[in-house]
C-alpha cells in the first residue's frame, strides 16, 4: 500500500488539478489508517540503482558562506551578509544554488566581502595560526606560506590545489608581500581564496571517473563527498577531520563514512543543519521581512515574527531530539513559547525570560505546526487572514500536490464581507460560483479554512464579523471539525511521507528528483516507515545511501533549466 | 568596497620598480590619461532610465484626451502629476505585451522587460534572455564606473536579468547608493584620478580569480560554463572600474558630489516612507547620471506583485488591486501618488543642466509596469510613458494612441536604437518586432 501510494505522489499530483477532489478522494480512503498499521513495516528493500543527475555548481547560499567563515576563522568576526542575493527555487535556497548565476554586482559584493574578511582576519594574527605556523610579522620563510597556502586553500576549497593553483598564489603573495609586507600578502591570498569560483561554488563531481567512457554513474571522490556531507548536515564546510579522511580516502569506506555520518549528526553543528533544512523546506526565512499592519494586528512587530520562527525551530527540535514520529509536529501540543508568543496565544508564560515549554490544551483550540504563529503569519496577507495562502501551503509544500496559479486573465476579487456573507467561507462560496475559479480554489480554500479560527497573524477569535466561524472541513475525504483535528488529518495524509522525503532528497542533491531518480523516493519512504518516522533515521539513510555518493555524466546540453526538469511537472 | 589603504611615496616608488611580473597592476599609464572626452560630436552622451512600478494602473483613468503634439492633448487624471515635464514627455496608449499571459504579473513583466515570453515554470519562472536594460549596459555601458545600476525604492527585487535565472541584485537603501556611487573612491570634476597601489593588488587577484575561474570552466557541462561565462563578466567590470577610478573624472559642468541622504528611512507602521525614499534615490541617480558615473539605469520604483502600504491604503496594493470592488478609487490613488514620485524622478533630472538643455533631454527614460488593470492582469493598454529626448532622437510632447493593438516592442526597439543600439530586431517569434515605433522617432 505504501508503495502505491508513494509512487503514485506525481499522479495524485497531475489529477488532482483535472479531477480535483475526486481521485484524491479514492486515494484518500484507500490509504488512511497507514499509520496504525506503521509498525508492521517489513525491512525496507535494498537501494535501488542509483540514476543520479548531471553535476552542477551549487552556488553558497548566504547562511553558508557565513557558517564557512566563522567555522573557519572563529567567531566574533563581522561578516558581510550583502552578498549575492539566494535564489529561492519553490521556497529552496537550495535548489535556486543549482541553477542560478552570480551576477556582475554579485562578484563585486564577493570582492568587497572578502576584502572586508581578510582585513578582520589579519588584524589578529591568531586567528591565521592554524594554516601559517610561523610569525608573519618578521619575515616568515617560504615552507611556512607554502604550507599555509597550500592548507588554508584546501580547507576553504574543500579540495586539495592543483599545482597552477597553487603557483599563481605563491606569485601572487611574491609581489604583493614584496611591495609591502608579508602580513599583507596574506591578507590578499585571503582575499583571492575567498573571490575563487572554488570557493562560492560546490563542485561535487569526480573528475577522473568522468574521463572514463562508457560511465554513466559515478561515484564522487572523497573531497566531494565530504562537501556534499557537512553541507547536507552542518550548512557548513568539512572539517578537519572530514578533511583528514577525504586526503586518506578512507571516507570512501562505507564503514567509515557511517562512523562519520553519526559524528556529524551528534555534533552541535547538526543543529544549524536540521534548522536551515526546515528554515528552507517552511519559507520561514520569510518571516525575516514580513509586514503586517500594526493597525490591524496591535500585536504585530518584528519581535513577534523572530520569536514564531524560534518556536517552530524549537519543535522540530523537541520532535527530533527525542526522536519521536515526525508527524507529531503536526499534532503536538508540547510547544515553546516566550512571554511575546504566550501574550498572543492567550496563555500563561513559562518563563519569563526567553522561551519555554507550555502544554497546550483543547481549550487554547491549538496544537501543532499548523497552529503556530509562524505559519499562521507566512500564509496570511497583511491585514487579514487568507484560506487560499493557507491552503496552498498545505497542499503544495506539505503535501507536494500541484497547486496551479491563478489563470493570468481572470478577476480574482473575492467579494466584500455583506450582512448576508459575513465570513471568509461565506465570500469565497460567492467566487465559487464563477467556475473558472472554483475547481483550484476549493482544493486550497476548503482546506485554509480550516485555519479561519486564527487571524492574519495567528490570534484566536470564534467570530468575524460578529458571525460565528465554521472551521470545518475535509482533505481528500478525511474530515475535520476544527483545525485541531485538521492536524490529525494533515499528519495521516498519504502524501506527507513521500513528500517530506522528496524534499529532503532535493534539498541534499541540489535539484528536483528526476524520474529517474524517483525509485529513490520509494526507498526512501520504505525507510521513514520502517523507522517509525524517525526524521533521524531518514536523513541517516539519505545520507549513505550510493545516490547521495554518486553522479551522472556532463550534460552537454545547453538548457540552462536542465537540471530542473521536473519542474515542467508543475508548470502544466 | 576595500577601504583606501594609505600608501606613501616610497612604497609606491618601490611598486613601480617592482614590474616585469604579468600579474603585476600598478596604476601606470592609466594614471595619467584623461577620461576620455565626454562631448562626441559635441554633444553629451545619452543615458537611459527605467522606472517601473507594480501592479498596473486603471487604464479608464490613464489615457490623455486628444492626440498628437503640444497642445493638441491634454493629461489624463492619471497623469496629472507629471504636468511639470509635460513638455518633454509622450505617452503611448492602445498597446500590448504579445506574450501568452500564463504567469500573472511576471509574464507581462517577463514580456515587456525581455521582449518575449518568459522561461521555466510556475516556481521558478525567469527571463529568457537579458532584459533589454541590460542590453544597453552592455552596448553603452562600456565607458563609465558603472555598466548599469540597479536601484529600486523600496524592494528587495529588482527587475534586471542577465539572462536565465540571472536576476541582478537590487540597491534600494538611498545611503548604500551614495555610499557606493558618492562614497571615498568618488572623484568631482577637477580631483585627481585615485592614486593608491591597492587598486593594483585588487587587479592582480582578479587576475588570480580569473585564471581560476577559465580553468574550473573547462571541467564542467554546458549550463555550468554559462553560469561562471557570467562570473568572468562580473571579473571584467571590477576590473573596468578600478581603471576608471585611477583616470581623472571627466569635467562635468554639472557634477558635484550631492549631499548624502538619511542613513534610514524607517517604515512608520509598516507603511513605507515612499516619498521621502523616492526624493532620495532621485537625486543621487539623477546626479550619478550627471557625474557620468553611468549611462544606465533600472529603478523599480516598486516592484510587479508588491504588496506595499500606504497611509491611505488598509490592504496592500497588490491585494487591494484583486479586492478593491468597484473602479477601485484606492488602487487609482495609488497609481496618482506614484506619478507624483515618476514626476519627482524626471524633474531631478530636468533640473541638472547639460549644454543648452537640461540632462533629461539627453536621456530616455521608459517608465511603465508590467499589466494595465492589475485586477485582471490585462496585457492590453499598457501603460507607456517616454520622457527625454535622447538627445533629440525622440518626440516630445506627444500622445500616440495605437488603434490595432500594436506590439509594445515597437516601443522598445524604437528607444534602444535611438540610445545606440544597432538591433536588427527585438523579441523572438510571436513578439519579435524588425521595426520600431515610427510616431516615436524624430
Amino acid at each position: 500500500m505504501h508503495n502505491s501510494a508513494s509512487s503514485s505522489i506525481r499522479s495524485i499530483a497531475a489529477s488532482s488539478y483535472f479531477l480535483l477532489g475526486l481521485s484524491m478522494l479514492t486515494v484518500g480512503v484507500g490509504c488512511t489508517g497507514d499509520k496504525d498499521t506503521a509498525e508492521v513495516h517489513s525491512m525496507p528493500s535494498v537501494e535501488p540503482t542509483p540514476q543520479p543527475s548531471a553535476p552542477s555548481l551549487r552556488r553558497l547560499t548566504i547562511s553558508q558562506y557565513q557558517n564557512i567563515v566563522l567555522d573557519t576563522f572563529g567567531e566574533g568576526l563581522l561578516v558581510p551578509s550583502n552578498l549575492e542575493p539566494d535564489v529561492e527555487t519553490e521556497g529552496f535556497k537550495s535548489l535556486g544554488a543549482g541553477i542560478s548565476s552570480i551576477s556582475p554586482v554579485g562578484v563585486e559584493r564577493y570582492e568587497s566581502a572578502s576584502y572586508s574578511i581578510a582585513e578582520q582576519v589579519i588584524a589578529e594574527p591568531d586567528r591565521l595560526a592554524y594554516w601559517f605556523a610561523c610569525d608573519l610579522t618578521v619575515s616568515p620563510s617560504q615552507a611556512c606560506i607554502d604550507n599555509g597556502i597550500e592548507s588554508l586553500g584546501a580547507e576553504l576549497w574543500r579540495k586539495p590545489l592543483t599545482d597552477s593553483q597553487r603557483t599563481r598564489l605563491n606569485d601572487l603573495y611574491q609581489i604583493i608581500s614584496a611591495q609591502t609586507d608579508p602580513i599583507t600578502g596574506v591578507e590578499y591570498i585571503l582575499a583571492a581564496i575567498l573571490q575563487s569560483p572554488h570557493f562560492l561554488y560546490r563542485t561535487e563531481l569526480n573528475l577522473e571517473s568522468l574521463q572514463e567512457d562508457n560511465v554513466s554513474v559515478h561515484q564522487l571522490d572523497a573531497w566531494s563527498l565530504a562537501s556534499r556531507l557537512s553541507f547536507f548536515l552542518w550548512n557548513s564546510a568539512p572539517d578537519a577531520e572530514l578533511l583528514e579522511l577525504a586526503e586518506s580516502g578512507d571516507l570512501l569506506d562505507l564503514a567509515v563514512l557511517e562512523e562519520q555520518v553519526d559524528r556529524m549528526m551528534q555534533d552541535p553543528k547538526f543543529n544549524n543543519g536540521i534548522r536551515n533544512f526546515f528554515d528552507e523546506f517552511l519559507h520561514l526565512y520569510k518571516l525575516d521581512s514580513i509586514t503586517k499592519d500594526p493597525l490591524v494586528f496591535t500585536h504585530a512587530s518584528p519581535d513577534l515574527y523572530a520569536a514564531a520562527k524560534e518556536e517552530t525551530f524549537q519543535t522540530i527540535e523537541y520532535i527530533l531530539d527525542n526522536d519521536l514520529d515526525f508527524r507529531d509536529l503536526l499534532t503536538t501540543q508540547t510547544s515553546f513559547v516566550d512571554r511575546r508568543l504566550a501574550s498572543l496565544y492567550g496563555i500563561q508564560a513559562p518563563v519569563s525570560d526567553g522561551f519555554g515549554e507550555v502544554t497546550l490544551t483543547k481549550r487554547n483550540g491549538r496544537r501543532g505546526l499548523l497552529t503556530q504563529a509562524s505559519m499562521l503569519n507566512l500564509h496570511a496577507h497583511a491585514t487579514a487572514s487568507s484560506p487560499t495562502l493557507r491552503g496552498v501551503f498545505i497542499r503544495k509544500t506539505l503535501l507536494c500536490q500541484v497547486v496551479p496559479p491563478p489563470p493570468a486573465d481572470v478577476d480574482t476579487s473575492i467579494p466584500a464581507a455583506t450582512d448576508e456573507a459575513p465570513t471568509m467561507r461565506e465570500r469565497l462560496e460567492q467566487h465559487f460560483e464563477d467556475p473558472s475559479c472554483a475547481g483550484c480554489h476549493k482544493m486550497m480554500d476548503l482546506v485554509g479554512l480550516g485555519l479561519e479560527n486564527f487571524d492574519g497573524i495567528g490570534q484566536w477569535r470564534d467570530l468575524e464579523n460578529n458571525a460565528p466561524i465554521d472551521p470545518s472541513g475535509n482533505i481528500d475525504g478525511a474530515t475535520f471539525v476544527d483545525a485541531w483535528e485538521m492536524g490529525t488529518v494533515v499528519s495521516e495524509h498519504p502524501n506527507l511521507g513521500p513528500c517530506l522525503s522528496d524534499h529532503l532528497y532535493s534539498y541534499a542533491m541540489g535539484h528536483r528528483m528526476t524520474d529517474a531518480e524517483e525509485a529513490h523516493q520509494d526507498w526512501l519512504v520504505e525507510h521513514l516507515f520502517y523507522n517509525d518516522w524517525s526524521f533521524y533515521s531518514l536523513i541517516r539513510t539519505l545520507a549513505i545511501s550510493e545516490s547521495f555518493r554518486s553522479h551522472g555524466s556532463l550534460s552537454m546540453s545547453m538548457d540552462p533549466n536542465d537540471s530542473t526538469d521536473t519542474n515542467e511537472e508543475t508548470a502544466e | 568596497m576595500k577601504p583606501t589603504r594609505s600608501v606613501n611615496r616610497r612604497q609606491f616608488l618601490r611598486g613601480m620598480m617592482a614590474g616585469g611580473l604579468v600579474t603585476l597592476h600598478l596604476p601606470m599609464l592609466e594614471l595619467f590619461m584623461s577620461r576620455k572626452a565626454l562631448a562626441q560630436d559635441g554633444g553629451f552622451p545619452k543615458r537611459f532610465g527605467l522606472f517601473y512600478w507594480g501592479n498596473g494602473n486603471r487604464p479608464e483613468n490613464w489615457v490623455p484626451t486628444g492626440e498628437g503634439f503640444g497642445d493638441d492633448w491634454t493629461l489624463s487624471q492619471s497623469l496629472q502629476a507629471l504636468a511639470p515635464v509635460k513638455e518633454k514627455l509622450s505617452v503611448v496608449t492602445g498597446m500590448s505585451t504579445k506574450v501568452p499571459n500564463t504567469s500573472p504579473h511576471w509574464s507581462g513583466g517577463m514580456g515587456f522587460l525581455s521582449g518575449q515570453e518568459l522561461v521555466g515554470g510556475d516556481d521558478n519562472w525567469t527571463a529568457a534572455v537579458p532584459t533589454f536594460d541590460q542590453l544597453l549596459a552592455q552596448g553603452i555601458g562600456g565607458e563609465t564606473v558603472y555598466r548599469s545600476l540597479i536601484t529600486g525604492c523600496k524592494t528587495n527585487e529588482s527587475v534586471s536579468w542577465n539572462g536565465p535565472n540571472s536576476r541582478n541584485p537590487v540597491e534600494s537603501d538611498p545611503y548604500l547608493l551614495y555610499e557606493k556611487i558618492f562614497g571615498p573612491t568618488f572623484r568631482a570634476p577637477g580631483e585627481e584620478g585615485i592614486v593608491d597601489p591597492t587598486l593594483g593588488f585588487r587587479r592582480s587577484v582578479l587576475d588570480v580569480v580569473r585564471e581560476d575561474t577559465l580553468a574550473l570552466q573547462s571541467q564542467l557541462g554546458a549550463a555550468d560554463r554559462i553560469r561562471l561565462e557570467q562570473h568572468l563578466d562580473g571579473i571584467r567590470d571590477i576590473e573596468m572600474r578600478l581603471a576608471r577610478l585611477q583616470e581623472d573624472p571627466p569635467s562635468l559642468e554639472a557634477c558635484y558630489r550631492p549631499e548624502a541622504p538619511l542613513e534610514e528611512y524607517p517604515s512608520i507602521e509598516s507603511r513605507p516612507q515612499m516619498a521621502a525614499r523616492n526624493a532620495a534615490m532621485s537625486q543621487i541617480i539623477a546626479m550619478a547620471l550627471a557625474c557620468d558615473q553611468t549611462r544606465v539605469i533600472s529603478y523599480a520604483y516598486t516592484r510587479p506583485l508588491n504588496n506595499i502600504l500606504y497611509d491611505f491604503t488598509d490592504m496592500g496594493h497588490h491585494s487591494l488591486t484583486h479586492n478593491e470592488q468597484g473602479n477601485q478609487p484606492l488602487v487609482q490613488q495609488i497609481t496618482e501618488f506614484t506619478m507624483e514620485q515618476a514626476s519627482v524622478f524626471l524633474q531631478a533630472l530636468d533640473a541638472i543642466p547639460e549644454g543648452d538643455g537640461t540632462l533629461l533631454d539627453n536621456c530616455a527614460i521608459v517608465l511603465s509596469s508590467e499589466v494595465s488593470e492589475g485586477r485582471s492582469h490585462s496585457l492590453d493598454e499598457i501603460p507607456l510613458l517616454l520622457a527625454g529626448s535622447a538627445g533629440g532622437r525622440l518626440q516630445q510632447n506627444m500622445h500616440y494612441r495605437s488603434y490595432s493593438t500594436e506590439n509594445v516592442n515597437l516601443f522598445t526597439l524604437s528607444v534602444l536604437r535611438a540610445m545606440g543600439l544597432n538591433l536588427v530586431s527585438f523579441g523572438a517569434g510571436s513578439t519579435e518586432v524588425t521595426d520600431g515605433l515610427s510616431a516615436l522617432e524624430v
